[in-house]
């Protein structure tokens, strides 16, 4: 399960971002999860519930929020949601779940074929705030 | 919006003992067959080896050693590096199935810290790492997140990889960091001693022409067996030496 190493990293991160700003107890950790990524949320959480006691984010309650994920071509400046063309075949979506970039690989943009397209929205598992006293 | 990998990458890094990144500016000089080999030396000296292929663009380490991409890396509490030759071995290949990997700069410095924040190295005492040609993003990353590392830099003696040679050099002393030392590639004798005792820097040694190197490539014992691997024996004890 990769999503238990996605965990410490937030984990360690909200830790590591609550003593530069002295709290001394994390209430809140609003984690934004992309849907490119596709990560399990039940495993992330429950590792996270796992690997938080003991620590400053002891009693943190984890909120997920889950980000749709959007492309932009930067050939011909086209835009597109991932669910306007969802990605069935099952090794394509591993892949780009270990490895989001990997999604150049695998998909062009529907208008002109390019792969340079930027992922605007919904790429991985990022940290919107940390809340604490 | 805080991005979580760094830190995670910034402890994984700090857990392994020796890093070794071999590089240069010019492409086609050997830096792949030179990681690889030094990869495979070590753990044939009983050393507990990594094999990183950063080479997004241009992955090739496991065409050298014979590594099927057929399958993902074992996961367990983040990805387990694939055994083979005696090392364990990570490379994007796994992910993008030999398919091309366009993608910008920026990208490409957010696929190392997706990489690296979830790969274990766990024993790895020394990790060699592949690097791609020039002194773009994956150039900045590394000397940015490898500070500590013991820089290889291989040339081959032509006047163009030459110029390639001096500032990579450059740019590693003026970041303060230690170079090991140069492999001369492709070369029948140690041509730029004198311009490398100038610099300051080590000559590790020199490998000439292998006629029949494509040959022993695609798999452990051939690559082991191979005439390149026996000219980077000596430069690799070298290193060993010197690093510890
Ligand atoms: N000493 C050598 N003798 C013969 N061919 C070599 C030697 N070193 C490298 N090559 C060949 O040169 C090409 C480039 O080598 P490679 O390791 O891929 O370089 P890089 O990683 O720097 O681009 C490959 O085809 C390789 O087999
Ligand atoms: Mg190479
Ligand atoms: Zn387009």
């Amino acid at each position: 399960m990769h999503e238990w190493a996605l965990a410490e990293a937030v984990l360690k991160t909200s830790i590591k971002v609550a003593k530069e700003r002295n709290i001394k107890k994390l209430s809140e950790v609003e984690v934004v999860l992309g849907q490119l990524q596709d990560v399990d949320k039940e495993i992330l959480e429950f590792a996270l519930e796992n690997m938080k006691k003991g620590t400053v984010a002891d009693s943190a309650k984890f909120e997920f929020i889950e980000e749709a994920a959007e492309f932009k071509c930067r050939n011909c400046g086209n835009v597109w949601r991932m669910n306007d063309n969802p990605i069935d075949d099952a090794i394509i979506k591993e892949a780009v779940h270990f490895l989001p970039e990997t999604i150049h690989s695998f998909l062009r943009c529907p208008n002109c074929g390019s792969a340079d397209f930027e992922v605007v929205k919904g790429r991985g598992v990022y940290i919107k705030s940390v809340k604490g006293e | 919006m805080i991005d979580p990998r760094r830190e995670a990458v910034i402890e994984r890094i700090n857990r392994i003992p020796h890093v070794i990144p071999v590089l240069s500016s010019k492409g086609g000089v050997g830096k792949s067959l030179t990681s690889t080999g030094i990869a495979v030396l070590l753990s044939q000296m009983g050393r507990k080896v990594g094999l990183l292929d950063l080479d997004f663009w241009g992955a090739s380490d496991h065409i050298i050693l014979g590594v099927s991409v057929d399958e993902f890396p074992e996961e367990d509490r983040g990805i387990l590096p694939v055994p083979k030759c005696g090392l364990k071995f990570m490379s994007v290949a796994f992910y993008t199935r030999n398919q091309p990997l366009p993608m910008r700069g920026s990208e490409y410095t957010d696929a190392l810290l997706e990489l690296m924040a979830v790969t274990r190295w766990d024993d790895v005492e020394y990790l060699v790492i592949d690097m791609p040609p020039g002194l773009g993003d994956p150039f900045l990353n590394l000397i940015s997140f490898f500070r500590k590392g013991h820089y290889v830099v291989v040339t081959t003696p032509s006047p163009l990889s030459v110029m390639a040679l001096k500032n990579t050099i450059h740019m590693l002393k003026e970041q303060k960091i230690d170079i090991v030392g140069v492999v001369e590639n492709m070369s029948s004798q140690e041509s730029l001693k004198e311009f490398l005792d100038e610099q300051g820097i080590r000559h590790l040694g020199n490998i000439p022409m292998i006629n029949d190197i494509d040959a022993h490539m695609g798999d452990c014992e051939k690559f082991a067996s191979s005439e390149f691997i026996k000219h980077l024996r000596r430069p690799v004890e070298r290193i060993a030496e010197l690093i510890g």
